[in-house]
């Protein structure tokens, strides 16, 4: 019921949007956001370079074309630093912050005039207004003729609030003039998880002194905000124990970032420990082990 | 009318005080008709009023050219350093004298610039001032290097006397006389913009420039400060010393009176750090380190070398033109200095445990005077009673740059002998910092009269590397940049990126140069070799075909064996594969089992790593990643051997970083030649401890295992997987993804404490076997 009465409204939205389509994956943990029919080839804005679309694939392709023209512009530079934009603002308003967002997927294949076995140097930038760059993720090895996916944290873009546009971009150096450089995408997606899940956790302490015993680390979240709320509870056990010495809450937000534990207040023993996320729930469960080690300091004995 | 009367009397007075007041004297030296910086007097040796020299011989004028900004088509070493009109003249003398001033007696402040000669390279620049009991000298080499020297003295009737001494020869761009109760002013007007364009750069360069904040900067709120901590005007902090300590960054309130604590091994070097973040100004801050004292024995406070973090102004990459930050850098002999309000000293400690020094626990403490008032920073420090062996297979090399061979070319016997000190005094420290090989280089060339080979050059630097455990491997580049000039008649350009192939006389003469070299090689045992033709090669096809086939060339002679700096991970490089015996990458970019099988394999192919990156080649602050690199992420990678640029590289002036077409980095030099480490550099002095620490383990589970004591054995065999598992594997460790620096210091000493058990359990069957 919940759900019918979210998706009516979004469905009127959609509609007074012309009809920008964006799917919505009911099924799995995961939610994915299509941006392909938002986003058809006559909305990115190209520099020396052409956008069309390719009507007969499935799932449908956008077609990007850069002929290298190192003679008509200024000399050993194709002619205008060729790119493609496309703009959030074209994008219904519950997927123009992608802040909400865990992940951007999309799926590439490069095309090139000569034979190379080279990564052709092919870009995404996240922009923001006037073209000012937040980030830039590079293709990964972007062989012609094979295709690629390309997964990129949102998480770790700064500013990531005020993007205003996506950037295709090629870096010229490595081009020869009348290179044609032909790059299709599709399954331009935007994903969250629906459940919350520790993507990435990282213990960078892995050994402390049992008269400082500080654990930090770094994380990665990802699920809505409010199933999140404060953080993510982590228990201590003793090596080999079932039942924890303590159980603290990690304050912990969506996306990636530090984390730091102070067990000075439980004066543990020095030995072999584990922190455990989502003690109680086997799937989601993820141990990292450490130990704390007496203190050389300590006047008796070390 | 009295009051009239006092009043004239007391403009009178006055009037006449300020007519017989001295003033502010500012001489620009240089010749007749160089250049004069405005607001000064020309000053001619003999012709200038006001001055006068006695000497052996006569004072000369020398004028360089002005070049006050940079420009872009003179890149590389040509570019003359940055001058104006006081820097670009300056007088010179080569036995001293005394120069005298004519000005009323009285106490003066005395501002000597001296350097950017514009000369020769291998000069040492050498000159002593005294006035009365104050002195004040400086000793640099080069070109483009200068200083600003200050002294207060007292001129008597016949003026102010300075005498100049030199062992070489010395170079005197300007004098400036300040009255004492005008020379803050003086500073002010005159002296600032002097250290201005000696510490960045002249103003019509310096405009063009932004300082900004570097990225990888943590800022902290401003801790709420204690009652105390604001009365006595300043806060003690301790951070790692891997973690740097910026100029105006304020502390964690955690890190306020954090102990200082350290452990360390007979024979290593351990460091503690201790900063202050003062409140206000203080103007003078001196410190003083006790003994560190045990039980019943001691460290001597001369075995704790006592050093400042000096912070420099840096470019976020080497290349980089337009952008500088301060930043916490290069370590200081310790001397009292000034404090400006808001800006962090950190104090570097470090302690060269005795060979001998007995376990157990020691105290001592960092005695601080601030302005006369007293603070004490307890110091406490375990020794462990173990000793470390190091691996013998692996490499510790650098790129260096041979004073030596700046030798050949000096034109006095005191600059020979500064630059015969200065190798002596920097292989030392090479050695002793755990190094065991440098990058050489051999000679040869192409004439008129045919192929000449001069192995009798390298060998000189053969015996010196000999001389100080330096010759684990040699690693001898080629002078191919000449040959191919000669046959192509145009330079191959940087990193090959332009070099049509040349024919084949060149690869043949590159056989044969390598041909007599290894005869030679093979006649006076120099050991393991290897002929490196070329460096960092672009991926395209000119360089690469050009690196293959001298690679080729050089394999031509049997036994000659090959290395390159190429990533093995790069497709291009590929075809290197059959002819090289060493790919040297800067990233850790090939898995531990390939490198594992690689060196079993025959033919043995070998992977070294150059971390650049972990330098100061761009960013001076990566010390903990340099600690990884060096220690666990070495030993981790399975590479054999760690070879970055470069130990030391300075272009124009040392001590700026901003004034030469690439930055300086690395190792700097005191005015005596002698070697100051950055904290880059302690921390692979670090991280090579690190790896001992593995090493010796290793070992000590070996002899555990066959000394029958399994459980020992096992123990350890367990504690080295567990760390094994425990590495956060990158390709590059630089700072993010890594352990903190107290784990670091915990899995150091997990280590200590696994070998001092083994070494206890052996030592007890060795007992009982006696018995």
């Amino acid at each position: 019921m919940k759900r019918q009465v979210f998706s009516l409204p979004l469905l009127l939205f959609l509609l007074t949007c012309g009809f920008c389509a964006v799917a919505e994956e009911s099924a799995g943990v995961v939610e994915s956001r299509s941006l392909m029919q938002c986003w058809p080839a006559e909305r990115w804005w190209c520099m020396t370079s052409t956008m069309t679309q390719t009507a007969d694939a499935d799932p449908a392709r956008l077609c990007w074309k850069v002929l290298v023209d190192y003679k008509g512009g200024e000399e050993r530079h194709p002619i205008g630093w060729p790119f493609a934009d496309a703009y959030l603002m074209h994008l219904p308003k519950e997927l123009q912050d992608w802040r909400q967002f865990d992940e951007l997927v999309l799926h590439a294949k490069a095309t090139f005039s000569r034979a190379t076995e080279e990564p052709l140097p092919v870009y995404v930038e996240f922009c923001a207004k006037g073209g000012r760059r937040l980030h830039r993720a590079g293709i990964p090895d972007p062989v012609p003729g094979q295709e690629r996916e390309m997964r990129i944290d949102l998480s770790q873009i700064p500013e990531l609030g005020k993007m205003a546009m996506l950037r295709i971009y090629v870096y010229e150096g490595q081009y020869r003039h009348g290179d044609l450089l032909e790059l299709e995408l599709w399954d331009i997606q935007l994903k969250r998880s629906k459940s919350v899940r520790v993507e990435e956790f990282f213990l960078a302490s892995p050994s402390v002194f049992a008269d400082s015993p500080r654990l930090t680390g770094e994380a990665r979240l990802v699920g809505p905000d409010p199933l999140i709320g404060k953080g993510i509870s982590a228990a201590i056990f003793r090596h080999g124990e079932s039942k924890p010495v303590a159980e603290k809450l990690l304050p912990l937000h969506r996306g990636r970032q530090s984390w730091e534990l102070d067990l000075a207040s439980l004066h543990l023993p020095p030995g072999k420990y584990e922190i455990v996320l989502f003690a109680d729930s086997p799937a989601s469960r993820i141990v990292r082990e450490f130990t704390i080690v007496s203190s050389p300091w300590k006047e008796a004995s070390k | 009318m009295r009051m009239s009367y006092r009043f004239v009397l007391g403009v009178g007075l006055s009037f006449a005080a300020f007519l017989l007041r001295a003033e502010v004297l500012c001489f620009d030296c240089g010749t007749a008709d160089s250049p004069v910086m405005p607001g000064y007097v020309r000053a001619v040796p003999g012709r200038t009023e006001k001055l006068r020299w006695e000497g052996k011989r006569s004072l000369h004028g020398r004028a360089g050219t002005i070049t006050r900004t940079w420009n872009p088509k003179r890149a590389g070493h040509n570019h003359p350093p940055l001058t104006d009109e006081l820097s670009c003249d300056y007088w010179w003398n080569d036995v001293g004298g005394t120069l005298t001033v004519a000005v009323p007696e009285g106490r003066y402040r005395v501002w000597l610039f001296t350097g950017k000669t514009q000369w020769q390279w291998a000069q040492v620049w050498d000159l002593r001032v005294q006035c009365g009991e104050a002195a004040t000298s400086a000793t640099f080499p080069g070109r483009g290097e200068a200083r600003l020297l200050e002294l207060t003295g007292t001129a008597g009737k016949d003026g102010l006397k300075l005498e100049f001494s030199t062992r070489s020869k010395f170079a005197l761009n300007a004098l400036i006389v300040a009255p004492e109760a005008e020379a803050d002013a003086a500073e002010a007007k005159w002296i600032s913009p002097i250290r201005l364009a000696l510490t960045l750069l002249p103003p019509e360069e310096l405009k063009k420039w932004k300082e900004i904040k570097p990225v990888h900067r943590p800022e902290y709120p401003a801790p709420e400060w204690t009652d105390a901590e604001t009365e006595r005007g300043f806060a003690l902090f301790h951070r790692h010393w891997s973690e740097p300590v910026w100029p105006n960054q304020f502390p964690l309130r955690r890190e306020i009176g954090a102990p200082v604590r350290g452990f360390g091994v007979p024979g290593e070097r351990e460091i503690l750090t201790v900063s202050i973040h003062p409140l206000r100004d203080f103007g003078q801050v001196d410190a003083v380190v006790s003994d560190l004292t045990g039980a019943d024995t001691k460290i001597p406070a001369s075995a704790v070398d006592l050093r400042y973090v000096r912070y420099m102004y840096a470019r976020p990459n080497y290349m980089d033109r337009g952008t500088y930050y301060r930043v916490p850098d290069v370590l200081m002999p310790w001397n009292r200095r000034r404090l400006a309000a808001g800006e962090n000293l950190r104090f570097w400690l470090s302690v060269d445990v005795p060979a001998d020094a007995k376990p157990g626990l020691y105290r001592g403490t960092l005695r601080l005077k601030l302005d006369g008032r007293d603070a004490l920073v307890p110091l406490t420090f375990r020794v462990a009673g173990i000793r470390l062996e190091s691996d013998p297979r692996l490499v510790f090399g650098t790129y260096y740059d041979f004073p030596l061979h700046r030798m050949d070319g000096a034109p006095d016997a005191f600059s020979k002998a500064w630059w015969r000190h200065k190798s002596e005094a920097e292989m030392a420290h090479l050695q002793a910092s755990g190094m065991n090989a440098l990058i050489s280089s051999v000679d040869f060339e192409r004439t008129e009269e045919g192929l000449k080979v001069y192995p009798g050059e390298f060998k000189r630097d053969l015996a010196e590397l000999r001389r100080f455990g330096l010759d684990k491997v040699l690693i001898l580049a080629l002078p191919l940049d000449g040959l191919y000039k000669h046959y192509m008649g145009r330079a191959p350009g940087k990193h090959q990126t332009d070099a049509p192939m040349p024919p084949k006389e060149f690869f043949d003469d590159v056989t044969k140069a390598v041909r007599e070299f290894e005869k030679v090689a093979v006649r006076e045992n120099w050991g393991e070799r290897y002929y490196t033709p070329w460096d960092e090669p672009e991926e395209n096809d000119f360089a690469v075909s050009l690196v293959r086939e001298s690679l080729k060339a050089v394999r031509q002679v049997p036994g000659a064996k090959t290395y390159l700096t190429a990533d093995p991970a790069i497709r291009a490089y590929r075809s290197f594969a059959p002819y090289l015996d060493v790919w040297c990458s800067q990233p850790f970019s090939v898995p531990r089992e390939q490198v594992g099988k690689a060196w079993n394999a025959s033919p043995q192919v070998q992977y070294w790593c150059y971390p650049n990156h972990n330098s100061g080649e761009n960013d001076h602050t990566v010390v903990l990643g340099g600690r990884m690199t060096y220690g666990f992420g070495l030993w981790r990678s399975g590479f054999r051997t760690l070879i970055p640029w470069i130990y030391q590289f300075y272009g124009h002036d040392q001590w700026n970083y901003l004034d030469e077409y690439y930055s300086d980095f690395g190792v700097r030099s005191t005015d005596d030649g002698d070697p100051i480490p950055t904290a880059m550099w302690e921390a692979f002095r670090q991280g090579m401890q690190d790896g001992r620490c593995l090493y010796t383990l290793k070992k000590r589970m070996e002899s555990a295992r066959t000394a029958g004591l399994t459980a020992e054995a096992e123990a350890a065999r367990k504690l080295l997987d567990r760390m094994d598992s425990f590495v956060p594997v990158q390709e590059k460790y630089i700072r993010d993804g890594m352990w903190t620096p107290e784990s670091f210091d915990a899995l150091r000493w997990e280590l200590v404490c696994a070998i001092e058990k083994i070494d206890r359990a052996l030592s007890s069957a060795k007992e009982r076997g006696r018995k």
